[in-house]
């Protein structure tokens, strides 16, 4: 079995390979197929065989060698040191509530531009036509490209435009983007650009399209945190990598689940920790200690 | 090794690269690159042996960073704007000269074809634009304005003018290129029906008797605006063509390739807008200049203009 995390089952063939936690309940390799490296001896599995140098492709992988991608919103790019970054894409709402925000921001401005110019007389009005247009075509290119990569609206909901190699967003690039906007807004309230957004892999409407670029979270948002600390406890079955990698994941993900999610799920592996409730989650999250390489 | 073990080892680095980028990103930062590949050997470490999420995150995210910061796009920005004037610009329009006559074309012809045709049977101008509105053109360019080509009415100034114009018109011409992400069809049609009003203003007006004061007054900034229109166009068709015949590329690599070129004509076309704006606001506009003056110094603009798309940029790299 290769699928590390029952989400990675994209593909219904592999079900019985896949989840995890599963084969972990049932303590039974027949389903899995032959037992992994390493584990042929009847003692838990030590921190060593967790750290085990196993060749994998980051993308989830089936039996017989062809890579799928993941169902996930991550784009990885490969940098010329040769590592992978991965990238978050950030999807129709964080975007269209940047829009948003930066059109307000935009009328905030013209409001101010009106209260000031307004009593130039004509040329105030001249001087406003003028700034109005720079508002409304370069406000986005300018941010987008010294402000890294985001305007206001996109700094405000935590994301950022980047070339499609992961790279800074340049000038040219911008350009483009920013231009087709009104591509994107045909027919009308930029039916076009949503469309594109909700059928392209990378969430690019048509001017991201044209410059390559998408957009991503500024940050990663952590859905995992450091493993919560228990004194380390020594799993009693025997554990695959995978398995392994789903409880340490498991562990991590607790603060952000409801106390009685965690209890819910950690029942589930009853098998596993020989307790239920409170104790076995306490015991699971000792098992994820020590196989992290907590002694 | 163990997660914990590689954390213990490597956090000083990790720690030190933190501080560097959160440290100003002007000064100069000798270790940073050491440091950066570190960071992304660590993160193709730890993603290999499958260490826990949080580890490998945070690592991706102090990678991602730090190639961010390593490969930002810096200065040079006038220089290449020099460059691009003297040189890029026309040689591009040059290396495009089909999608340029093709777009002339379809803007020139009706433009041409209207202009005489409503001149000779003026009820034509009213099935192709609304009374009113040739009304108002009319208005514009009769004799005793204050300023000749009032578009926004009742104004009086220039600068009020000028920013009307640039606003308007280069809007137009982004809007003409935004079009051809349509195979380029919506650049052809804007172009088209532009060519179109122009001419039937421009026969319609003539024919009312008010040549001399619309003549003197488009005939300058023309050069620049109506090309600029052209240009426009030409860029959407780049764009649509990369969609519709994208050659030994995908589609999509078409559409980017060929779209960094067509939004370099349309940085063109927006100055070329604007220089026509500055003369459309400043000079054409004045009554108190004598329309031979205009004539002579539109004829040196057309000229300037043709002369530099056939010319500007032909000695090579040493021409800049």
């Amino acid at each position: 079995m290769r699928c590390a995390h029952p989400a990675n089952n994209t593909n219904g063939i592999e079900e019985t390979e896949c989840i995890a936690i599963n084969s972990a309940v049932c303590g039974n390799y027949g389903l899995t197929g032959a037992p992994p490296r390493g584990h042929n001896d009847q003692r838990p599995p030590s921190a060593r065989e967790y750290s085990v140098n196993q060749r994998q492709p980051y993308a989830g992988a089936t039996r017989d060698g062809k890579a799928h991608p993941m169902l996930d919103s991550l784009l990885v790019v490969e940098t010329p040191e040769g590592v992978a970054l991965s990238l978050r894409l950030a999807g129709l709402v964080p975007r269209s509530m940047a829009f948003i925000l930066d059109i307000l921001i935009r009328l905030a401005i013209c409001y101010a531009l009106i209260q000031v110019l307004g009593t130039l007389g004509q040329s105030g009005i001249g001087l406003f036509l003028l700034l109005i247009f720079l508002l409304e075509w370069f406000y986005p290119v300018l941010f987008e490209v010294y402000g890294d990569g985001s305007t206001p609206g996109k700094r405000a909901m935590g994301i950022m435009v980047v070339e499609s190699s992961g790279l800074p967003v340049g000038f040219q690039a911008s350009l483009v983007r920013n231009l087709l906007r009104t591509a994107d807004f045909l027919p009308f309230g930029y039916g076009l650009g949503l469309l594109s957004m909700l059928k392209t892999r990378h969430y690019q409407r048509l001017g991201d399209l044209a410059a390559a670029t998408v957009v991503v979270w500024r940050q990663a948002p952590r859905p995992y945190s450091e493993l919560p600390a228990a004194p380390p406890l020594a799993p009693a079955l025997r554990l695959s990598l995978d398995e392994q990698l789903s409880l340490i994941t498991f562990v991590e993900r607790l603060p952000q689940l409801s106390p009685q999610r965690q209890l819910e799920l950690a029942d589930l592996l009853q098998p596993l920790s020989g307790a239920r409730g409170q104790a076995g989650l306490q015991r699971l999250i000792g098992m994820a200690n020590y196989l992290a390489g907590r002694r | 090794m163990t997660p914990q073990e590689f954390t213990r080892r490597h956090e000083p680095d990790w720690t030190r690269f933190r501080q560097l980028l959160d440290k100003d990103k002007s000064a100069p930062q000798a270790d940073f690159p050491r440091l950066y590949r570190e960071v992304c050997t660590h993160l193709a470490l730890a993603r290999d042996r499958h260490y826990p999420l949080a580890l490998v995150d945070r690592l991706n995210l102090l990678a991602l960073e730090g190639q961010q910061r390593l490969y930002r796009h810096q200065g040079g920005l006038w220089l290449a704007a020099l460059n691009f004037i003297a040189r890029d610009f026309p040689v591009l329009l040059r290396q495009h000269a089909r999608l340029f006559w093709l777009a002339a074309a379809f803007f020139y012809v009706p433009m041409a074809f209207f202009t005489v045709a409503v001149y000779w049977h003026p009820a034509l101008a009213f099935s192709a634009m609304p009374p009113d509105q040739l009304h108002s053109f009319e208005q514009m360019y009769a004799p005793g304005q204050k300023l000749i080509g009032d578009h926004v009415r009742g104004g009086d100034t220039n600068l009020l003018m000028f920013g009307f114009y640039v606003m308007h018109n280069t809007g137009i011409g982004f809007e003409t290129f935004a079009g051809g992400i349509f195979a380029g069809v919506g650049s052809l049609f804007t172009v088209f029906t532009n060519g179109v009003d122009i001419g039937v203003v421009s026969g319609y007006i003539t024919q009312r008797g008010y040549g001399q004061n619309f003549w003197s007054f488009v005939v300058t900034h023309s050069a620049f605006e109506l090309n600029a229109i052209v240009i426009s166009g030409m860029a959407g068709v780049m764009l649509g063509l990369a969609l519709v015949a994208p050659g030994q590329q995908t589609r999509r690599d078409a559409l980017i390739s060929r779209g960094r070129d067509a939004v370099r004509l349309v940085y063109g076309a927006a100055g070329m807008f604007f220089i026509a704006a500055m003369i459309e606001g400043f000079w054409s506009s004045s009554t108190s200049i004598a329309p031979e003056v205009k004539y002579g110094v539109a004829a040196c603009a057309w000229l300037g203009v043709v002369l530099y798309f056939v010319f500007a940029g032909r000695g090579g790299q040493h021409a800049a």
